[in-house]
């Protein structure tokens, strides 16, 4: 058995505008960055993310709390999850930039994922759109990729 | 962290996310979806290219004219897909093709191969039907007879290779493939011709000369079958996936879905050193390629059977084997045979044999039984001993009388996590109690309220047996979560049962059903302490 959640240890995170962020190390530790900082003996002081900020890491160990309880069964994260991937863009891209510094796999697979439904089967002129992209390409390139490609744009 | 362009605090749009992360995303759009971004803006234009992940979905292809035509062009579409892509690194392949007509054969060899020779480590193949096309679209569409015609010819050529049919193991297995296409008997000639693609195995050529002769043949018996029905449909041809392929490549997780799997000839001398993982749903496979596929994947720690046809006496010798699941059979007079040390997983999911062994599993940890029927049950029983976490139903089609539900020897002193389907009716509230009177160390007891259909056989129960008072021994018990909490009578009383033996209870969790929306008025009657009693809203 792992640590069980009465017994563990805390681990303070300083995000990278200062706020200090008090942890518990299994919870902590399901970002594999820090994992290996605890397993190198690295991680006395407050650990120093200089990537992530107050907020998001907040939101980060939100997940990584839920994600470390035991008793939660694979359908009560599936909806959990659910709701959590529901923010605005910033959020969802401070979430991709942090999961991927603090090396949490399954946080960013569901961010990404996320991402991605914002863009399946829609139009190039609708995910511009969304995302607010700028179309660089001139009328006679866009017409050559078409024309390129055409046997996957039907 | 290496780049300053991966601070966070400055990434406000998806332009300012770094182009490893915008792979990523883009690796959960089908390959067809990330192909048409290329179009959004210059950066995006060739990254499609570089996803490490494959996924071609025939069902979400937009269709043309007949599935015969979309068939033409989906397989189009992969192969133009695969020579653009030249040679980025490709670490998941899922390609899911109806299959149907033997001619795709030369295209769905070539795809794996491509796969495969890209280092391919997770592929998953599934060549069952698009159900939707074979649900109203033949009402409008008269070429598609003759494109049956053609097929069932495809077939035909088949028996040609029947003709040589010595080495295909794998003709009668497809009789029982025929089984499954049920109805068709008619046709069984055709079910033979695949057959005898299956014992091909790897040989494509013989593929090949099927298909030139689907060519001559096809006009005739399209004219004969002119009143055929897509709903008929019978001269399915089964892809005949070659295992030799992954031979020298790096695929640890392989997953393969309604087709035919063939073993190399020389099965003694076969070694897949990368394979971990395997799952093999609706395949055809005989007792024979199950024992050869684990004796020659020698680092197999996963094997996943679901709904196979051709098993009876299933034997599994492995001592690297860590998770076995085994689904959708039912062969009364089959048995199963399991060796594996290192097991720690074993899910037995609505597969009935009549004799189940399981020798030397000192591993095990976590049992999933899925068996409605006592008799079945009883017959695993000796498995769990050992188990610490144990998945069950017990709402058994036989009536019980309390004195039979367990053997007195009977005890589970390892147990920590029951997770158990039942109804709360009365014979199954006996049952758990017999079972938790057995888990002196039960922490944990997961609920889930399943309606079965089944006949009111309670009133068949003794008397006695139905009067006796229920009485819980659990004294170790810290943690209860029912789940789909309806508030009925049956439900209140069994959470005061609860209530009344827990000695160290800590926690009950209830999750109400989303079709009962009073289920919860009822839990007030018991005031229960905050502390206790937690309600999770979804």
């Amino acid at each position: 058995m792992s640590l069980s959640p009465s017994t563990s240890k805390m681990l303070s995170l300083k995000s990278s505008d200062g706020k200090v962020l008090e942890v518990e190390e299994h919870v902590a530790v399901l970002c594999e960055t820090i994992k290996s900082l605890v397993e190198d003996g690295c991680a006395d002081s407050p650990i120093p993310l200089a990537n992530v900020d107050g907020a998001t890491l907040g939101n980060v160990m939100e997940w990584c709390k839920k994600h470390a309880d035991q008793k939660a069964s694979a359908d009560d994260l599936e909806d959990w999850d659910a709701e959590f991937v529901e923010r605005d863009q910033g959020e969802l891209y401070h979430l991709i930039m942090a999961a991927n510094y603090l090396n949490i796999k399954g946080l960013l697979d569901l961010i990404c994922q996320k991402v991605a439904d914002m863009i399946k089967g829609k139009h190039p002129e609708k995910i511009r759109e969304i995302f607010n992209i700028e179309n660089d390409f001139t009328p006679e390139q866009q017409e050559q990729i078409r024309k390129d490609n055409s046997w996957a744009f039907e | 962290m290496e780049d300053s362009s991966s601070d966070a605090s400055r990434v406000s749009s998806l332009s300012d996310i770094p182009e490893h992360l915008v792979l990523h995303i883009l690796s959960f759009l089908s390959t067809l979806d990330a192909i048409q971004t290329s179009i959004v803006c210059q950066k995006w234009r060739h990254l499609w290219s570089s996803i490490p992940f494959l996924n071609f979905s025939h069902a979400l292809f937009p269709r043309f004219g007949s599935h015969s035509e979309t068939r033409r062009f989906f397989a189009e579409f992969v192969d133009r897909t695969l020579i653009l892509r030249s040679h980025s690194p490709l670490l998941k392949f899922r390609l899911q093709f109806d299959y149907t007509e033997d001619r795709y054969a030369y295209h769905a060899d070539s795809w794996i191969r491509y796969a495969v020779t890209h280092n391919v480590v997770d592929l998953d193949l599934d060549f069952s039907k698009v159900l939707d096309y074979y649900n109203y679209e033949h009402l409008y569409d008269d070429g598609e007879f003759y494109d049956g015609g053609e097929l069932v010819d495809g077939n035909g050529g088949g028996e040609l290779v029947d003709g040589n049919g010595g080495e295909a193991g794998h003709v009668d297995g497809n009789g029982g493939e025929g089984e499954q296409v049920d109805g068709n008997g008619g046709e069984g000639e055709q079910v033979d011709g695949n057959g005898g693609n299956g014992g091909e195995g790897e040989q494509v050529d013989g593929n090949g000369g099927d298909g030139e002769l689907v060519d001559g043949n096809g006009g005739d018996v399209g004219g004969d079958h002119i009143d055929f029905n897509e709903e008929n449909i019978s001269y399915y041809s089964y892809y005949n996936f070659p295992l030799s392929v992954l031979r020298n490549g790096r695929v640890r997780v392989l997953k393969l879905r309604f087709c035919n799997l063939s073993l190399p000839i020389n099965v003694s001398g076969m070694r897949f050193i990368s394979l971990r993982s395997m799952s093999l749903t609706e395949v055809y496979l005989t007792d024979q390629i199950v024992s050869h596929i684990v004796m020659g994947c020698v680092n197999l720690e996963a094997l996943f059977l679901d709904n196979n046809w051709g098993l009876k006496d299933v034997k599994i010798a492995s001592s690297k084997l860590r998770k076995l699941v085994l689904k959708n059979l039912s062969c009364d007079e089959g048995s199963v045979e399991i060796n594996a040390s290192s097991l720690c997983s074993l899910s037995i999911e609505e597969f009935f044999v009549g004799k189940y062994d399981l020798n030397d599993a000192v591993s095990l940890v976590e049992v999933n039984v899925s068996l409605p029927y006592y008799s079945h049950w009883s017959k695993v029983l000796k498995f769990l001993g050992h188990v610490k976490r144990l998945t069950m139903g017990i709402s058994w089609f036989e009536p019980l009388a309390s004195k039979d539900v367990l053997p007195e020897s009977f005890a589970l002193y390892n147990l920590n996590l029951l997770d158990v389907q039942m109804e709360y009716s009365k014979s199954d509230m006996h049952v758990l109690a017999a079972l938790l009177e057995r888990s002196p160390n039960l922490d944990t007891m997961i609920l889930n309220c399943t309606y079965v259909l089944r006949v009111d056989e309670e009133e068949s129960l003794p008397e006695e047996f139905l009067n006796k008072p229920i009485n819980f021994s659990i004294p170790s018990l810290r943690q209860v979560k029912i789940s789909t909490f309806r508030g009925t009578e049956d439900e209140l009383q069994f959470l005061m049962l609860l209530e009344k033996h827990g000695v160290v209870l800590e926690k009950i969790v209830v999750v109400p059903s989303k079709v009962c929306e009073n289920s919860l008025d009822c839990l007030k009657e018991l005031k229960f302490s905050e502390d206790l009693l937690h309600i999770l809203q979804i």
